[in-house]
């Protein structure tokens, strides 16, 4: 059943960004509000913050959770991680190396959000994928 | 064959049909109002209106375009050891874009895609993300003036949770 969870390549390319992304941030006169924008990330809309941390690799992504919007943005984009190894240091910790590896776990062509990863790293869908 | 763009602000753009052509948005009000390379009366006659994006924005726009308007149309590379599909952005890109600052990088970005220039759009968000790249969520947080409204508590709970990823 999970089979369906795995992406090709052909969806995985289907799965980027498709023009033009759904907000009604072009009516914002820019160059007036942003003379007294307290943040430059209020210039974008959430969609096009999201393409931006599409861009990112994970721990840059992380670094951007620096305040509810951008947290809750970052949270929700996608990343296009094909590969990655899930090791264990200790019995309840399990991290995730984003490096293509030659680890016993290896899962390739997912794609999931950042909270889909942390469930990796909690162990609940590593479960799954090892009882495959 | 020249093409008549009008901005919000009612600035006429006459640009090469070519160049209006890589905008898709451009170029399916062109099939909408009948417009067509070899109907030179229709292209004279007709203009086509842009109200969400200023004239400053659009000469920049043009400007990506002219340069852009020969290009072979592109495979993005997956180049990155992660395998994420990443964007290149070439030299000439690196310095059209680099004196910008950030509202006109907005700016373009929302011009981007309200036209549907691909090549332009990624190069913005890449150029964005380069920014980001490998600085410090405290570097990012005053590059970019970003006002933290998370409570000490949360900002634990962050880093608790994100703890996992290793790099």
């Amino acid at each position: 059943a999970r089979q369906g969870n795995l992406l090709t390549e052909e969806q995985l390319k289907n799965q980027r960004f498709k023009l033009p992304l759904d907000h009604n941030y072009y009516q914002m006169e820019v160059e007036e509000s942003s003379k007294s924008m307290k943040d430059y990330f209020d210039l974008l809309p959430n969609e096009l913050i999201s393409v931006v941390i599409s861009n990112l690799p994970p721990k840059d992504r992380l670094n951007l959770r620096l305040n509810k919007r951008l947290q809750a943005i970052e949270v929700e984009a996608k990343d296009y991680t094909r590969k990655m190894a899930i090791t264990r240091s200790d019995p309840d910790v399990c991290k995730i190396k984003f490096t293509i590896v030659d680890a016993q776990e290896i899962v390739t062509e997912r794609s999931h959000s950042i909270r889909r990863f942390s469930q990796f790293a909690s162990n609940q869908v590593y479960k799954e994928i090892s009882s495959e | 064959p020249n093409v008549k763009l009008v901005t919000s602000d009612n600035e006429e753009f006459v640009v090469d049909f070519r160049i209006a052509k890589m905008s898709v948005t451009v170029s399916r009000l062109m099939e909408a109002m009948n417009m067509s390379e070899t109907d030179d009366a229709s292209l004279l006659s007709n203009s086509i209106p842009l109200p969400n994006v200023t004239k400053a924005v659009m000469a920049r726009v043009i400007e990506w375009c002219e340069k852009h308007k020969n290009d072979e149309p592109k495979e993005e590379k997956e180049n990155d050891k992660r395998g994420r599909t990443t964007h290149v952005v070439s030299d000439w890109d690196k310095e059209f874009l680099k004196n910008d600052e950030f509202g006109r990088l907005c700016q373009l970005m929302g011009a981007a895609n309200y036209l549907e220039i691909k090549g332009l759009f990624n190069d913005i968000s890449q150029t964005i993300a380069n920014m980001i790249h490998g600085k410090k969520s405290d570097e990012i947080a005053e590059m970019f003036n970003i006002h933290c409204d998370l409570t000490e508590a949360e900002k634990k709970e962050i880093r608790k949770k994100t703890a996992w990823c290793e790099d």
